[in-house]
């Protein structure tokens, strides 16, 4: 098994306690964080360079906005654990798969979400040009 | 195989042609749309019913951002059938599962994506009534 396949899945029909499944969850916040991070600054240099493509004005690094951002990519995080113990103490080893699925799909997603901005600029940029 | 596992798999290890990888992403493309109709209309009535709450005047979007986000949602959905032809045709067979990964993927951003003022305009009005 890769090390790529050990973060993001869990041993199928496997039967984690409450405490291991938010250990399960734990151990992956610090590499989550890393990698909004890195999206986030990604995104902040490229909207940087689009402004100054399209001549307009270049503002400062919105630090208030990147806090609130930072502590909701983690509250929506925390959720990833609750509704997998859910799952788990509801429903049993059947649906074990249900919480690595959500954690894949929602750091798809915070990612994803993060690097939005890299687009919609380069988007802007394009369009700038043509019209 | 049910029809959700229909609708979100191909069969593994199959190795499609450029057209029928095609013919697979647009006969997805209906559901996608109607999906996100459905998810843009609950965002649109959700946050209108919050934004009641509040003092000041509840909006509807304008017509002409839904259709920006629209053609934009399907510009998006029209790279998937490209990046998987690519995939196919440079990694073949053993790369089948990628296309539908990404169709599976895109689909529930995309659906994410659309209902996520939900949560953030909740979220603004609690701040607004706690603080």
């Amino acid at each position: 098994m890769t090390s790529l396949t050990r973060f993001f899945f869990r041993a199928p029909y496997s039967a984690p306690r409450s405490r291991e499944i938010w250990q399960w969850w734990e151990s992956r916040r610090p590499v989550y964080n890393f990698a909004v991070i890195a999206a986030g600054i990604t995104a902040l240099i490229s909207v940087y360079l689009a402004e100054l493509l399209i001549g307009g004005s270049t503002k400062g690094v919105p630090w208030v906005g990147i806090v609130i951002y930072g502590i909701l990519a983690n509250l929506f995080y925390t959720l990833g654990p609750i509704t997998d113990a859910f799952v788990m103490r509801r429903w049993g080893r059947d649906y074990s798969e249900v919480g690595p699925t959500l954690f894949r799909y929602g750091f798809v997603f915070a990612v994803g979400l993060t690097l939005l901005p890299v687009v919609l600029s380069g988007l802007r940029v394009i369009l700038g040009m043509i019209f | 195989m049910g029809a959700l596992t229909t609708f979100f798999f191909r069969t593994p290890h199959s190795a499609p042609r450029t057209g029928e990888i095609w013919r697979w992403w647009e006969s997805r493309r209906l559901a996608y749309n109607a999906t996100l109709l459905a998810a843009g209309a609950t965002t649109v009535a959700a946050v209108f019913l919050m934004e009641l709450l509040t003092p000041g005047r509840a909006r509807f979007p304008s017509p002409l951002v839904i259709l920006i986000y629209a053609v934009l949602a399907n510009l998006f959905f029209t790279l998937g059938p490209i990046v998987d032809s690519l995939i196919m045709r440079i990694g073949g067979r053993e790369y089948s599962e990628a296309g539908p990964m990404l169709f599976r993927y895109g689909f529930v951003f995309a659906v994410l994506l659309t209902l996520l003022p939900i949560p953030v305009v909740a979220l603004r009005i609690f701040l607004g009534v706690i603080l």
